[in-house]
């Protein structure tokens, strides 16, 4: 008998087991059969929180009290959403505080380029006096 | 969860990095704006300094195309001023343009009165008060 054979004959007798088992034993064993597998998602779910609150550190914490398990990651969420927007709004500050300074610099240079004075004028030592002694 | 927070950084690297190329997108390799990046009606201000352009540094290019900016609002006869003196304010040293910057900053900040009154200074042309007072003189 090869090992095929022997797995064959070994399913046949639990077949022919099971029928001859009686109708309370097979409830006995469903609700057995239950408790179990609700232990095991008891446990499964324990170790996912436990890896949820070991991965969000200080983030992990609960609003209001609430008791579900999928607040660390909206917080996480909601964190990365708030860098976000204050990263786009950094950026934009700069590059229109960089674009005032560049507006305001061109206005300045297309003056003194186009001023009644010549551009020798504001080179000179003295006219720097007169300037200066004029604030 | 810790895939999406990775991929969340990197949109946000990623839209960051969007935000910022446009503003370098009419730059050349060195970060100043290139001759053929310009506008017609910026070249055609600029025009002047033309043989010059790529030979200056990138930021003395970019303050020109800022100044150019302000041209159309200038009278006809400030158009003509800026033009003229292109040419010799890109051969300025650095130093030096900053220096008249400094001077035209202060000059400009004074109340108009006083800046007339160095204009005429500047000029050799007499105080108002004792050109008035030498009007007087004659009339009597």
């Amino acid at each position: 008998m090869n090992e095929k054979e022997f797995g064959q004959k070994i399913r046949e007798r639990l077949n022919q087991g099971t029928q001859q088992i009686d109708g309370i034993t097979l409830n006995r064993l469903e609700q057995a059969r239950q408790r179990a597998l609700g232990k095991i998602r008891v446990a499964e779910r324990q170790v996912a929180m436990a890896e949820s609150h070991g991965r969000g550190g200080s983030m992990s914490l609960r609003i209001g009290g609430g008791s579900s398990e999928h607040h660390p990651h909206y917080l996480r969420m909601l964190f990365v959403g708030l860098a976000l927007i204050a990263g786009m709004a950094g950026t934009v500050y700069w590059h229109q505080a960089n674009e005032d300074d560049d507006d305001e610099q061109g206005m300045l240079d297309a003056k003194m380029l186009s001023s009644e004075l010549p551009l020798h004028a504001f080179l000179h030592p003295d006219f720097k006096e007169w300037v200066d002694s004029s604030r | 969860m810790g895939r999406q927070f990775a991929l969340s950084l990197v949109l946000a690297a990623a839209l960051l990095c969007g935000a910022i190329a446009p503003a370098h997108a009419a730059g050349s390799a060195d970060g100043g704006p290139r001759w053929e990046s310009l506008s017609p009606e910026q070249k055609q201000v600029l025009g002047p300094i033309a043989p010059d352009w790529e030979r200056m540094p990138p930021y003395q290019r970019q303050r020109l195309v800022n100044a150019a900016k302000h041209y159309p609002k200038l009278s006809p006869l400030e158009q003509q001023r800026f033009s003229e003196r292109l040419h010799d304010w890109v051969q300025l040293p650095h130093e030096n343009r900053d220096q008249a910057r400094e001077t035209f900053r202060k000059f400009h900040a004074l109340p108009k009165e006083k800046r007339e009154e160095l204009k005429q200074r500047w000029r050799g042309d007499p105080p108002p008060d004792a050109a008035s007072r030498a009007e007087a003189r004659r009339a009597h």
